[in-house]
């Protein structure tokens, strides 16, 4: 990135100092992230959630910011230049921003095809938070979230090494694909990141002991906040209001093929509502990691 | 010497730019004069604002795409490009778009992000809209039905007694692939990747452009919300927020300085005898034929004939 930087011919630009501000909200699909943006919102936010004007600073895969940032139509980028663009675009909103950012990405970590370096800029990264939840579980909310049945969600999704997301370029999309994979190697990806913090936190623990999970999460990336906000904002961020939100409101990142966003959240769904073979199934795609987060069951 | 036309202005270069729509006239005044050539390190005035592409003040600006071109771009007279890259097409894109804009805004002129048919009334409806709402998509669903091009994208309007009026870009419409499958109006040689490697195609109307500016019956603002298609009128008041919303390089403002000229020109155009529209239509849904039936018989039925 330095060098793309002193590349450009601008001497102002190349003297930008890189500022490590950004912090990855990263997860698989429908595993806690808008919960915890919504959080984050309330803490800077006084206690107010609105779910359509989340204070967090955007999402890794999305066209506007790379087109606001670069005053160029995301669309009629090159395919072989959209990462090394991506990466520029965040390096630059996090080097002149005077606080920590947080970007929500999905995309399995890895390498780029086109430069064989990192997907997202590390240059400017602070850390990630890895929101992890039980596959068996992320099934039911991802089935009703894609419109899908739990099998094709098993088969087309989590069973696919090369599952993606927003990639069909014949429709306007807002977002750039997002290579996603299999649950477990979702996991894998981001625990092999060695160029910067990565604390993973699970979602049943956010779910069952909300105070101290948040504040630790908060404690390992710096985050000031006293126990007063904390509480504030974990109540304004409960998944009831946010649901209810929705249902008042609506919700304009719910995709067209979702009756709602907010579905149920539970922990646990998948013991009344997955069948034997779609458990064995997911278990055997994803067990490494369901044994190292311990949503292994016999 | 080449002689084209682009937002109403006269554009004079020293190459070929073959998206542009060819002038004849013989006005030489408030000319844009192109040229290949050097682009300078840094720029002559005070830097007001730096970007990874972009280094401008009010006056200068130069616009840095690696490795396919530099543009310094000053007064809204003078544009200097320095290809890197020997793909010429994509150094003219990035001139269609971005360098365009960017003499506008040093002419004191805020262009659009609209897309407009020409309607039988010999007016014109224009479609503003964020990137990806449906601009294009829904002027091409018209077309299907009849109605002509004006112009993509972008456009330049301007209020005289009362009446607005628009200017069109140029003669190339940008569209995905799905939207092309559906399209009978362009045949396969009037489209085109816009860029290699890129997701968008070109369709060139040149036959069918509009020299003349023209009165504008109606802006429609589109968004993609809601379940099923719907369509409402919409008071200035409103459309002033979304016009504001609308105008082609928002970001571009502040750091050139031309706040006041955004409130005057959303201001006169909210104030002239423009309809405003609200058109929404579901997201993701492949709802663009019903979107343009709708928009024909509640809208254009009522101010377009």
């Amino acid at each position: 990135m330095k060098r793309l930087l002193k590349r450009l011919r601008n001497k102002s630009l190349a003297k930008l100092e890189i500022k490590k501000n950004i912090i990855w909200l990263a997860s698989y699909p429908k595993s806690g992230n808008t919960w915890f943006r919504s959080f984050i919102t309330a803490l800077k936010n006084r206690g107010e959630v609105n779910i359509n004007d989340l204070k967090t600073e955007g999402i890794f895969s999305s066209k506007i910011s790379l087109e606001d940032n670069l005053d160029v139509d995301a669309d009629d980028v090159r395919s072989t230049q959209i990462d090394i663009f991506k990466r520029l675009a965040l390096t630059y909103q996090s080097s002149i921003s005077e606080e920590k950012n947080f970007f929500k990405i999905h995309d399995l970590y890895s390498l780029s095809e086109f430069d064989n370096k990192p997907i997202v800029p590390i240059e400017s990264t602070f850390a990630a938070i890895y929101f992890v939840r039980n596959p068996l579980d992320v099934s039911i909310s991802m089935a009703n979230h894609n419109g899908q049945s739990i099998d094709q969600v098993i088969e087309k999704v989590m069973g696919n090494p090369l599952a993606s997301i927003s990639k069909n370029s014949k429709f306007l999309q807002h977002q750039f694909p997002q290579w996603i994979g299999t649950w477990n190697n979702h996991v894998v990806s981001w625990k092999q990141v060695d160029s910067f913090p990565v604390y993973f936190v699970r979602y049943e623990d956010m779910k069952q002991s909300p105070k101290e999970t948040f504040t630790d999460i908060l404690h390992n990336i710096g985050y000031e906040a006293s126990e007063l906000e904390i509480n504030r904002a974990l109540e304004a961020a409960k998944f009831e209001n946010l649901k209810q939100q929705e249902q008042e409101f609506g919700f304009r990142e719910r995709p067209g093929s979702s009756k709602s966003f907010f579905n149920k959240g539970e922990m646990g769904q998948w013991k009344e509502q997955l069948t034997k073979s779609q458990i064995d199934k997911i278990k055997q795609i994803n067990e490494p990691m369901m044994r190292e987060f311990g949503y292994w069951e016999d | 010497m080449f002689k084209y036309l682009a937002f109403g202005m006269q554009i004079h270069s020293g190459f070929e730019i073959s998206g542009l729509y060819p002038s004849t006239s013989l006005e030489s005044g408030n000319t844009v004069h192109v040229e290949l050539g050097k682009v300078p390190e840094s720029l002559i005035n005070e830097v007001l604002e730096v970007k990874p592409f972009s280094t401008y003040n009010e006056n200068e600006f130069i616009f840095n795409i690696p490795e396919t071109a530099k543009y310094y771009i000053t007064n809204g007279t003078k544009v200097v490009i320095e290809p890197l890259t020997d793909n010429f097409e994509e150094v003219l894109f990035y001139f269609y778009t971005g360098v365009l804009a960017t003499v506008l805004f040093q002419k004191n002129i805020l262009p659009l992000h609209v897309s407009g048919i020409k309607l039988k009334n010999n007016t014109v409806m224009l479609f503003a809209g964020h990137q990806r709402a449906g601009k294009s998509s829904t002027s091409i669903m018209l077309q299907n039905m009849g109605y002509l091009p004006f112009t993509d994208d972008t456009a330049v309007l301007d209020v005289e007694n009362g009446i607005c009026y628009a200017h069109a870009s140029y003669p190339i419409i940008r569209a995905m692939e799905k939207t092309l499958e559906r399209q009978q109006v362009y045949s396969e040689d009037k489209i085109k990747p816009v860029i290699g490697e890129g997701f968008k195609y070109g369709i060139n109307f040149h036959e069918k452009f509009t020299e003349q500016k023209l009165p504008v019956s109606g802006i429609v603002f589109i968004s993609e919300e809601g379940d099923e298609v719907t369509v409402s009128t919409m008071k200035a008041a409103e459309a002033i927020k979304l016009l504001k919303f609308n105008i082609y390089r928002k970001q571009w403002v502040s750091g050139m300085k031309k706040e006041m000229l955004q409130f005057k020109t959303i201001s006169s155009i909210a104030q002239s005898q423009v309809h405003f529209f609200s058109a929404k239509r579901p997201w993701e849904a492949d709802s663009f034929e019903t979107f343009a039936q709708a928009i024909e018989e509640q809208i254009i039925s009522q101010i377009g004939n």
